[in-house]
């Protein structure tokens, strides 16, 4: 399989009390190997459940209703959301990996560091007590931690979040996956743990030769972190392109939207931007584009009829009325 | 943690001092007086006076809460009116009863009630959670009398079987002390169960949507762990304070199911001395009773603090 | 300032809301049929519930006498309907009671704090050390066995529960920011907790009261059937159910309609209870 990951018009649904809500749509993207790739998005816009998908952690209400997501596993090409049970655990934690945002809640309180460690190596190797023991330690020393030896005896609740986001990639790389799956990792922390923490998973992407999926809001991360971003917005892939392109070659209007709001901070001469109006909600999808309402460059079309995400450059896909499959402006 | 245990006994002196004194002034409360309860028409002034020296009725009242305290602490509750017999001792082989009542009902309803309280969790809005509720429910809503008393019904007219009378220790006859003892504790074992089966139900649910539950998931872990080793053992606390509290209010409120199959437990003891309005026994059980609840309330807290490690000793 | 038409209006809008789900649905019929069975027991019972029916004793439930007769040859339907008057009777008493204490004490103990709240507190401690049909028995023990005494032994044994309910919602409620800004602009204390703080404690409140119902009417029940509650002649499911135990055998109505009633009447107030928890958890405002 040439990409490490592809995920293939996925569709997630939300049961609700009569009806249901179309949370993502028809959603596409590849990941390469050794690649970091960003998923870039604001609150509710689809990006952290299309991710919990990969590994068929979605649970009741949510579900997958159409779509597949091949994997290049150690047993050849897969479809993960066709595996059963038996068969997509044996690839948590082991093959594909997947951090979250709270690390503070993301531990069990009533077990030591050592033993929430050495659980993902007890599911997936099979080595002695010691063996487990010197693993974590060594991964310990690995995410930075001091005092390792110490830090193993010790509960969650005696930790920092810098620490505990740590332990998290610790416990996510022990493996060695290929692929590790980044949901907000760094926006619960402080700006300068937030710094050190991108800075490891750099380090470590590189000597684990791993994929990273960095999901995030902040624009800030995917360019520290990311080679490759996807553009989240009410449900669909609206651009995604290299990072470069994206920052110096921006196509979509949201895309633009989301740069001037976070370039406008250090303009101390104007207003903050914003982009105006709302996410339109789950169940009211517009028939024509759902950036819509709040573009300042929509036409006549764009209410009437849904684009589709087209390449309109080598590597950089759109989903918007003003592009042309080859990349002319209308 | 030894400094914790002694901090929280001194903490409970004041409460304790406060359930004697309690006790001590509600008794007080009776209408008519205790000598002219044991006089009854006769009033004669000599005797009065006697049985008033007697009691240490003519003493000033907090100096008969003295007395009493006093004793209490050294062991010596005093003496019946009835029987004259000395309280304590018989408290003391009342108790090991009830004692045995209780933990036999505590270990049915953790039987009946744990497991059910989790398979309901596991299948939440199924038509077997469904079941299970509506037995908690019955278990919670149905009391330990009427239950008795239709079982005991239901066993005479369709077994012709009737529960055995007369009182047989456990160390001397176990065969039989089992046959006594088994229908009552059943009794209060399933009606515990009810709640125990909604505490577990709504304790495991509450793990199960904390976030690390989705970080063990991740790591690969197959269901069972997740919910045994990770959801159960963090659910269990708050079960174990239930578990604790329903022993403790048990030791004296198994009151009913005592008197129904004339279990000599403590429970009945009581009841006695309310009928009988033998007073120093009322006071003696009452206090002793309040006691050991309030015993078994800090054991279960101190319990705590050994399976849940973010609990620290300040 | 709300009007008793709005608060008719929020109490049918919780009503329907309520019924909407069929365990609210249960809960609810079944409290309003004991609720009519207990205000038309007069009209409802045929027979007058202490005249005693000597040639007709221990008769089996029939067309005469539909649950049959006692051992004084009363009927027992008469008596187990005249019970559910006085089940609800001492249940709301006593309720009434705790939840009025319950009320006082939490938002004195919640609003003010500091020691008198410790002061409040440790003596609901000492109120809860003891389990709660021994405390029950032991008032009334004292006071003398009757219905009025009941209904205070009840009442002083659910304050405690109450009391911790009520506080518990105070303190987190005066926690939130408009009773910050509400005191910074000079309201007064009284002010405060009667427009304020009062009508947010009512969901957890109200349905506090009903499962206290439930559970007043059981103890009350188990007082009676020890003999020391509701002293007979006067009708009661538990002492009704204390009396069969002799006829058992012969007699088996004379144990199976007060069992009925009482599980009935328990179980639909627990199921009012939990429905109407599930409804007001979300809704907290009047």
């Amino acid at each position: 399989m040439e990409n490490l990951l592809e995920v293939k018009n996925i569709s997630i649904d939300l049961k609700t009390r009569d009806n249901y809500k179309k949370l993502a749509d028809n959603v596409s993207f590849n990941i390469g190997k050794k690649q970091s790739f960003g998923i870039v998005g604001e609150s509710g816009c689809g990006k952290s459940i299309t991710a919990l998908s990969i590994m068929q952690l979605l649970s009741y209400p949510l579900k997958v209703s159409s779509g597949q997501i091949f994997f290049d596993s150690k047993k050849g090409k897969v479809d993960l959301l066709s595996l059963k049970n038996n068969e997509i655990r044996r690839l948590r934690g082991n093959e594909i990996s997947m951090i979250f945002q709270e690390p503070m809640t993301a531990l069990d309180p009533i077990f030591t560091i050592e033993q929430q460690i050495v659980e993902t190596l007890k599911f997936h190797k099979d080595l002695n007590k010691k063996e487990m023991k010197d693993m974590a330690l060594d991964m310990l020393k690995k995410v930075g931690i001091p005092r390792a030896e110490q830090i193993l005896n010790e509960y969650p609740h005696q930790l920092s979040g810098g620490m505990l986001q740590r332990i998290m990639i610790a416990i996510a790389l022990i493996c060695k996956p290929k692929l590790l799956i980044a949901d907000e990792p760094t926006t619960a922390l402080d700006v300068t743990i937030q710094a050190q923490i991108l800075e490891l998973m750099n380090e470590l992407k590189e000597s684990y030769d791993t994929s990273i999926i960095m999901i995030t809001h902040d624009l800030g991360v995917i360019a520290e972190t990311c080679e490759r971003v996807a553009v989240f917005y009410s449900g669909q892939v609206v651009e995604e392109a290299d990072v470069a392109a994206l920052f110096h070659n921006t196509a979509h209007p949201y895309t633009s939207g989301l740069l001037k709001a976070v370039t406008s901070i250090g303009d101390k001469s104007k207003e903050l931007y914003t982009i105006p109006g709302m996410v339109p909600a789950g169940g009211h999808m517009p028939k024509g584009c759902r950036f819509e309402e709040r573009c300042s460059k929509a036409v006549t079309i764009c209410k009437e009829k849904a684009p589709e995400l087209i390449e309109i450059e080598e590597g950089h896909k759109c989903r918007c009325w003003l592009y042309n499959e080859s990349g002319d402006d209308k | 943690m030894r400094s914790y245990i002694i901090r929280r006994l001194l903490a409970l002196i004041p409460v304790l001092i406060g359930i004697s004194l309690c006790i001590f002034l509600i008794l007080q409360l009776i209408p008519g007086d205790v000598v002219s309860g044991l006089l009854g028409i006769e009033e004669n002034p000599e005797l009065r006076a006697q049985l008033e020296k007697k009691f240490g009725l003519d003493q000033p009242l907090y100096k008969q809460y003295w007395d009493w305290i006093s004793k209490v602490l050294q062991g010596d509750f005093g003496r019946s009116f009835r029987t004259d017999k000395e309280i304590f001792p018989e408290i003391m082989s009342r108790f090991k009863i009830t004692a045995q009542l209780t933990f036999m009902a505590a270990f049915i309803s953790c039987l009946i009630g744990i497991p059910l309280g989790i398979l309901s969790a596991l299948k939440r809005n199924s038509w077997v959670d469904g079941i299970i509720r509506v037995i908690a429910l019955l278990g919670v809503s149905v009391p330990g009398f009427a239950s008795a008393t239709l079982l005991i019904l239901f066993l005479s007219l369709v077994f012709q079987y009737y529960p055995p009378v007369g009182y047989v220790g456990f160390f001397e006859v176990p065969s039989v002390n089992m046959q006594i003892m088994i229908l009552p504790s059943v009794i209060l074992g399933t009606s515990m169960s009810g709640s125990v089966m909604r505490m577990t139900r709504s304790s495991v649910l509450e793990i199960l949507r904390q976030d690390f539950i989705k970080t063990i998931r991740a790591k690969g872990a197959p269901e069972k762990i997740v919910i045994f080793t990770h959801a159960l053992k963090n659910g269990l606390i708050p079960i174990i304070t239930l578990i604790g509290m329903q022993i403790g209010s048990l030791l004296g409120g198994a009151v009913v199911t005592e008197q129904i199959f004339s279990i000599p437990g403590l429970g009945l003891m009581t009841l006695t001395a309310i009928n009988q309005r033998d007073y120093p026994v009322i006071q003696g059980c009452v206090l002793f009773i309040a006691f050991i609840y309030v015993m078994v309330n800090l054991l279960v807290d101190i319990l705590y603090t050994y399976v849940d490690p973010r609990i620290t000793y300040k | 300032m709300k009007t008793i038409i709005d608060i008719l209006k929020t109490i049918i809008g919780i009503i329907k809301e309520l019924i909407k789900d069929p365990m609210g649905r249960i809960g609810f019929i079944g409290v309003l049929i004991i609720i009519i069975l207990s205000v038309l027991a007069p009209l409802i019972a045929p027979y007058d519930i202490t005249e005693m029916f000597t040639r007709d004793k221990l008769t089996a439930p029939g067309s005469q006498y539909l649950f049959g007769t006692d051992n004084f040859g009363r009927d027992v339907f008469s008596r187990v309907i005249f019970g559910a008057k006085v089940s609800l009777k001492v249940g709301i008493v006593s309720v009434g009671i705790s939840a009025t204490l319950g009320l006082i004490f939490g938002v004195t103990a919640g609003y003010f704090e500091g020691k008198v709240d410790n002061i409040i507190m440790r003596f609901m401690d000492i109120l809860f050390a003891f389990p709660s049909i021994l405390l029950a028995l032991f008032i009334v023990s004292v006071l003398g066995p009757n219905i009025t005494n009941t209904m205070i032994a009840i009442g002083i044994v659910n304050t405690p529960v109450f009391t911790r309910t009520v506080r518990a919602s105070v303190i987190s409620v005066k926690s939130m920011e408009y009773i910050t800004s509400a005191t910074s602009i000079g309201l007064k204390p009284i002010n405060i907790i009667l427009r304020h703080i009062v009508p947010n404690i009512l969901a957890p409140f109200t349905v506090q009261a009903t499962l206290a119902l439930s559970g007043a009417i059981l103890t009350e029940a188990s007082m009676s059937f020890l003999g020391l509650g509701i002293q007979p002649p006067d009708p009661s499911w538990g002492s009704m159910l204390n009396e069969s135990r002799k006829y058992m055998e012969t007699s088996p109505w004379l144990v199976i309609f007060p069992a009925i009633f009482i599980i009935f009447t328990i179980l639909s107030f627990n199921i009012l209870g939990d429905s109407l928890r599930d409804v007001l958890d979300p809704k907290l405002k009047l």
